[in-house]
């Protein structure tokens, strides 16, 4: 049986086809299903430090309306290749994973 | 939808008596060939702890991390995931509990600890 | 039925305020508060005003976070950021908890010293014998009550200021932010180590701690207000009038040196009660302070595990929670019983805790703007603003003027 930690994954960074980094995992979200809990899509954060950073509630509640708005995007579970658990890799182009409203 | 970094992973988790045995420092997944991946197993233990924080701090430690246990509760034991997740084993048969029993030990040779 | 609550929780508040009052000096603020008015009269007094506020709404945050999400500070924090970031600040937190907790014991050892001419080294393991025993054997709730309010005896600061007569015109002065008079690099690092003394992190994260065990819901959030703001506005005139008797009955620009040279500050006003007073009243503040700083390390660590902790838990029950406090005294006694001067530990330990602040303080500040957490009771702009300011300075101030006060003293 394969397995991997989710510890270990959040905060992992993505890759894209071509090997560029793209994001971070930011969260993993699970459905219970006929009793078991099964991963049905990762939140991908796109951007650096900063702008994760700067995204949070206490920024926001200091700079008001200039504040970055984050990028997020869903990606479906079959839309992520975890087959090198160090190196998550997306199986379909950035653009077509749809974006998370904040 | 459950998010499991925000609302299982380091979260309190209580025992079949209601008693605290830690938070859960680590979720297990299972990946599957043409399957979603599913969750088999929450860990809770020094050892797991150890694995999560940068190598730099833990190699002072050197021997002592070697005796750190980590115990699996696999999902079936979960009963509820609320403000704290509530699982119905017994914690003071798990390895996690080896430390805290090994202390009582000590404890009640001294005075006054009951 | 409605009438007797209501009666409860106006003798809880009330006690919620008395304790806050009785329990608010310690070493560090007795002393910082001392060499402040020693060498600069009541030119620092802003200090104490703006590091007051400061804990004033920091005490209300956490009683707010217990109250909405029923979890202490610590055990919030590793929820929310897991353990990889937690362990920062917990490790800073207990570092300087204990660095703390060794000045707060050192302070009794000194006071015991006073009363009894023998050295404050040997009083050192009796001291934390002492401490021990209450927090093993005894109710949590009934020893703190107890030792804060017999710290009421610090009230003798309050009497010995009015009784020396100080200029209002002057006083109200010393509240206005003014540079310093002369010697820059001391005056700084005196202004942090107020800072220091008065925001030291263990005094939110234990308040939390027990808004938490007693159950706060968010209706007790108003009550919460009050204690806060009263309990400690009230401790905190207590500092203010250490400061003032210091500056009125010392030379100006005096440097204190040792808590003998200190000792005899209360003749002035008090004739000769006044040193026996200044004893007790510095040992029994720093005795209440050493066991309040233990428990809040212990329930620091046990919250930030998920261990048992609590008031009432016997010891067998939460091994590895008795144990955090038991090795959390023993080091603590170290620094005393190898005969390291007390007063310097002080002024060290109040220092780092001013720089360490922003650690404490910034996540605890996310937490509070965190609707998970807080629900629709999160910080304002100008709370959040305000305290985010406070801390950066007193982190800020630390680094600079440390290194600077060190080389030249």
């Amino acid at each position: 049986m394969a397995e991997i930690r989710l510890e270990h994954l959040l905060g992992r960074r993505v890759i894209d086809r071509r090997g560029r980094v793209v994001g971070r995992i930011e969260e993993v979200h699970a459905e219970r299903e006929d009793g078991e809990w099964i991963v049905r899509e990762y939140v991908l954060g796109v951007g650096g430090l900063v702008e994760r950073l700067a995204a949070g509630d206490l920024v926001v509640s200091l700079l008001g309306g200039f504040a970055p708005e984050p990028q997020r995007h869903i990606v479906p579970w079959d839309a992520l290749d975890l087959s090198d658990t160090e190196r998550p890799r997306l199986t379909r182009p950035l653009a077509e994973l749809p974006r998370r409203a904040a | 939808m459950l998010s499991l970094g925000r609302d299982v992973l380091d979260k309190q988790l209580l025992d079949a008596e209601g008693r605290p045995f830690g938070k859960v420092d680590g979720v297990v997944l299972e990946l599957r060939p043409d399957a979603p991946p599913r969750v088999v197993a929450l860990e809770v233990g020094a050892a797991t702890r150890l694995a999560r924080l940068p190598r730099w701090m833990t190699r002072p430690l050197g021997r002592l991390a070697t005796r750190a246990t980590a115990t699996r509760i696999p999902r079936s034991a979960v009963l509820s995931v609320a403000r704290e997740i509530r699982v119905g084993i017994d914690a003071t048969e798990t390895p996690a509990w080896r430390v805290e029993k090994w202390l009582a030990r000590l404890i009640a040779r001294i005075p006054g600890g009951r | 039925m409605q009438r007797r609550r209501g009666v409860k929780k106006l003798l809880h508040v009330a006690l919620g305020i008395v304790t806050s009052f009785g329990g608010f000096l310690e070493a560090g603020s007795i002393t910082t508060s001392i060499q402040a008015g020693a060498e600069y009269g009541y030119s620092l007094l802003w200090v104490l005003l703006v590091g007051t506020i400061c804990l004033v709404a920091l005490i209300e945050m956490s009683g707010r976070l217990a109250a909405m999400s029923h979890h202490t500070i610590a055990g919030a924090m590793r929820e929310r950021f897991g353990l990889r970031f937690f362990v920062l600040p917990l490790v800073g937190v207990v570092a300087v908890s204990v660095l703390t907790l060794a000045a707060e014991l050192g302070a009794v050892c000194m006071a015991l010293q006073l009363a009894t001419g023998v050295s404050f080294q040997w009083w050192a393991v009796p001291v934390m014998v002492a401490l021990w025993l209450l927090l093993w054997r005894g109710n949590f709730g009934v020893v703190e009550n107890g030792v804060s309010l017999l710290g009421l005896v610090t009230v003798v600061f309050l009497v010995a200021a009015a009784r020396l007569h100080p200029t209002v015109r002057e006083m109200a002065a010393g509240f206005v932010p003014s540079g310093a008079p002369y010697d820059a690099s001391r005056y700084w690092f005196l202004a942090v180590s107020i800072l220091g003394a008065t925001l030291t992190p263990y005094l939110f994260y234990f308040y939390s701690s027990g808004a938490v065990e007693d159950g706060w819901e968010p209706d007790d959030v108003p009550a919460n207000r009050f204690v806060s703001t009263f309990g400690m506005g009230f401790g905190a005139t207590l500092a203010a009038a250490v400061l003032v008797v210091a500056a009125l009955v010392f030379m100006r620009g005096a440097r204190l040196e040792s808590f003998d040279q200190m000792a005899p500050m209360l003749t002035d006003a008090l004739g000769p009660w006044g040193f026996p007073l200044f004893v007790a009243a510095l040992g029994i503040a720093c005795f209440g302070a050493a066991l309040e700083v233990a428990l809040a390390l212990a329930y620091m660590i046990a919250q930030g595990f998920g261990w048992n902790w609590g008031e009432n838990v016997r010891p067998r029950e939460a091994a590895r929670f008795s144990v955090s406090y038991t090795v959390a005294l023993v080091l603590a006694a170290a620094p005393a019983a190898i005969g390291l001067d007390p007063l310097r530990l002080t002024n060290v330990a109040m220092a780092l805790n001013a720089a360490c602040l922003p650690l404490a303080v910034v996540p605890f500040l996310v937490l509070m703007n965190d609707r998970e957490y807080v629900g629709d009771r999160s910080n304002s702009r100008l709370g959040n603003a305000f305290v985010l300011g406070v801390v950066v300075l007193a982190c800020v101030l630390a680094i600079v003027s440390v290194p600077l006060d060190l080389l030249g003293g």
